[in-house]
């Protein structure tokens, strides 16, 4: 992972170099978002407690103001490179805005898109001259994922699929939602799993997925659940479908619909194609079997968004989005779907962009499951 | 206190009307409109993120998982809530609020511009609370040059005294909080066995809350020779007997917060910082005397000082903190260091901490209490 880092910063430093840039201060505040990158987790291998900066020059390593102060030493154990300093939070952007009166100008900041008022106020009341804005100068360089990345999202996709079996080994009727994503919470933790983006809905007819609440499992329940575990720092996804009983005929026979629609979508995930192809590619399967409206909001979304430390690119996949598919980029394609007869249904797999097309991170069988099967 | 932000609150997540009656609500929303009222204002927003969002849930009871949500307060009539989530997952939001009128909060400024446009406020003077604190600056600068003319007034502190003295309903939510953290705990001394890693540890303890409806919890931890450098996120440390093991312990249900600080011994028994745990247990007992109506902030934490005596621990403890406010936020007013002059009430709730490291290990105290007409009454 070292060298790994040592690469990300070197990019970041050319792109720093393209945009005439002396410094740049990347400001992170440790609010941790599915649909952001981290930048602190990308260029230090660290994943905060409290606000904080990345100071970076055009040349030589690092500096990571940190706060709380009390974890220094977590930081400075697990950074690679030296200057490592804790502050207050309340002490923060004093302590940016001095260091970086000693960095070359002119200067750029990122982060502003997170950076809460009162913060900002503090900071750019410090300097003169206001730093430019570096926009996303950090997250552009975050696209494909290195070998010792995909071991870590690997990792966290055998979690994932670990939670699932977890799923279908405890869930019974009369058992709350909350006790249930409990267990399989508790089985991630076990295996390494240090956050969830876990949603669970259950029900005779699920309009969406939610939060998991009080309410109790009934037979015959369709648990639909998006099980996302995360090892140090990188996340997978696992979409899935789960009936507490036998599926009826109609359920199998539209839960073959999204099966169609993911292999659909998995044969457009190829190198050089636009991530737009494969929400198309989906959706015509899907609209072609004739719930065309059903593809949009409000039912639906996106058909799958970049995943790795929090949000990546290509980010959310949907029939207008652009990015361009590249050889490691790491994602989740889930055609997830509010069918009106059988209610929303669940069906996803974390994968891998390969030169050949996608390969799955992913072990768990793509089909429906069920009780007993 | 600070502890790693969760990607997505992922525990149960639904509104026990029994425990928080609707009525609760509309009593706040009425002394909240009051104060809008007296301050001149003709409307408020309140803004919070999944950060911090004690003052939007303190009006509305719903809970930004992910993102953000505003509450829009006119001087007169009903609140508006909006909230950063589909359309489709509207009808899901309503199970958590009494408020009616939920909106999809899409981008926050031509959400606010056309808020204030509709409501024929764009020459106004509107409050904001929550701002300072959680909304993006960019996203500020935005809104602020959509709408020149609005007189805006920054309200951050205006819910402070009314949400830091909590009623009936609010002390029970927080004793729920309190007993799911102190059964959860329960079992630790089961858990924390020779052999197995802090993460296998704390994976039964945290699903033992879960387990007890948590919608979130939040663990600091040290053990063996962790414990004599600094509290933090849980890692993969293989524990030994005799390693001592610190827990911070913090469970949100049902909105409300209540927390934990407790050392033990891997193997049971006593342990090499049975002396600073002591000390810690001391400091606490010293925090919950000075714990009195109408003692200041600044009092408690003088009183953790002084029981723990040895200067240099006192202040790396410090930078914990001492005590705070506690409720619908994990760290609420009021906060040493920032209202420090602030007279407790009977009815607020404090969370009171002693972390104290030294000599190659440490202990943590920790209890989350009430204060009351005739002392402290102890919820976690």
């Amino acid at each position: 992972m070292k060298a790994d880092l040592q690469h990300r910063v070197a990019r970041v430093q050319d792109a720093m170099a393209e945009r005439g840039y002396g410094g740049l201060i990347i400001y992170y505040g440790a609010q941790h978002n599915m649909l952001r990158t981290d930048p602190i987790l990308l260029l230090a291998d660290f994943r905060a407690i409290g606000p904080c900066a990345l100071l970076l020059r055009r040349t030589g390593a690092p500096s990571l103001i940190l706060s709380p102060p009390w974890d220094l030493e977590r930081a400075e154990k697990k950074v690679a490179f030296e200057d490592v300093v804790a502050v207050a939070e309340d002490d923060l952007a004093g302590e940016i805005a001095r260091r970086a009166k000693d960095m070359p100008e002119p200067l750029a900041l990122t982060g502003r898109e997170i950076m809460p008022m009162g913060f900002a106020r503090d900071l750019y009341g410090a300097f003169e001259q206001p730093p430019l804005d570096g926009d996303d100068i950090v997250r552009a360089t975050a696209a494909t994922r290195t070998e010792g990345e995909l071991d870590r999202i690997t990792y966290a996709a055998g979690i994932a699929d670990a939670g699932f079996e977890t799923l279908r080994r405890v869930a019974e009727v009369g058992m709350r939602e909350y006790e249930l994503a409990a267990e399989m919470n508790s089985a991630m933790e076990a295996l390494g799993s240090e956050d969830n983006f876990g949603l669970m809905s259950a029900g005779a007819h699920n309009v969406a997925i939610r939060a998991v609440t009080d309410r109790r499992l009934e037979e015959g329940d369709v648990i639909v659940g998006e099980i996302t575990p995360c090892y140090r720092g990188y996340f997978a996804q696992l979409c899935r479908t789960y009936i507490l009983g036998e599926p009826s005929d109609l359920q199998r026979e539209k839960y073959d619909l999204l099966l169609r629609a993911q292999v659909a979508g998995l044969e457009a995930a190829k190198p050089g194609n636009p991530s737009s192809g494969i929400a198309a590619a989906v959706n015509k399967v899907i609209g072609d079997a004739g719930y065309g409206e059903y593809c949009r909001q409000p039912y639906m979304r996106t058909r799958g968004h970049g995943l790795g430390m929090g949000g990546v690119v290509p980010y959310d996949v949907t029939e207008s989005s652009s990015p361009t598919l590249e050889t490691g980029m790491t994602m989740v394609i889930h055609p997830n779907q509010y069918i009106p007869e059988t209610g929303y249904m669940m069906l996803g797999d974390t994968v891998v962009i390969e030169a050949g097309g996608p390969r799955s991170l992913t072990k768990t069988p793509r089909r429906l499951f069920w009780r007993g099967n | 206190m600070r502890t790693l932000h969760s990607i997505l609150k992922h525990g149960g997540l639904f509104w026990d009307r029994d425990l928080l009656p609707p009525e609760t609500y509309a009593r706040r929303y009425a002394g909240i409109q009051e104060i809008l009222r007296k301050s001149g204002d003709d409307a408020w927003l309140v803004f919070g993120d999944v950060a911090r969002y004690g003052n939007l849930t303190y009006i509305t009871n719903f809970l930004p998982r992910v993102r953000s949500a505003m509450a829009y307060v006119p001087a007169e009539g009903a609140p508006v809530l909006y909230a950063s989530i589909g359309l489709r997952d509207i009808p899901a939001a309503k199970t958590l609020t009494w408020v009616d009128e939920i909106r999809v909060f899409g981008r926050v400024p031509a959400s606010v511009a056309k808020l204030i446009t509709d409501e024929g406020l764009e020459k106004a003077r509107v409050g904001l609370v929550g701002f300072e604190e959680s909304m993006p600056v960019a996203e500020w600068d935005a809104v602020a040059d959509a709408l020149p003319d609005v007189r805006w007034q920054g309200r951050s502190g205006a819910l402070d005294g009314l949400r830091a003295v909590k009623d009936a309903s609010e002390i029970s939510a927080m004793r729920a909080a309190g007993e799911v953290a102190r059964a959860a705990l329960e079992s630790a001394n089961e858990a924390l066995e020779p052999g197995v890693t802090l993460r296998q540890a704390f994976a039964r303890l945290e699903g033992a809350a879960r387990r007890r409806g948590a919608e979130d919890v939040r663990i600091l931890a040290a053990g063996g020779s962790q414990s004599g450098v600094a509290l933090r996120p849980i890692d993969d440390r293989v524990l030994e007997a005799g390693d001592t093991v610190m827990v911070h312990f913090a469970v949100e249900r049902q909105r409300y917060w209540a927390e934990l600080g407790r050392t033990f011994t891997v193997g049971g028994g006593g342990g090499a910082a049975d002396g600073l745990n002591a000390r810690a247990e001391a400091a606490i007992a010293a925090m919950e005397g000075a714990a009195k109506e109408g003692a200041r902030i600044a009092d408690i934490a003088a009183a953790a000082r002084e029981a723990i005596g040895d200067a240099a621990m006192a202040a790396r403890a410090e930078a914990y903190g001492f005590a705070h406010g506690i409720g619908l936020d994990a760290e609420e007013y009021p906060l040493v260091g920032r209202h420090d002059d602030a007279a407790l009430a009977a009815g607020a709730t404090l969370a009171l901490r002693a972390v104290l490291h030294g000599d190659g290990t440490g202990a943590i105290a920790g209890n989350t209490v009430r204060i009351g007409d005739s002392g402290i009454e102890t919820l976690a």
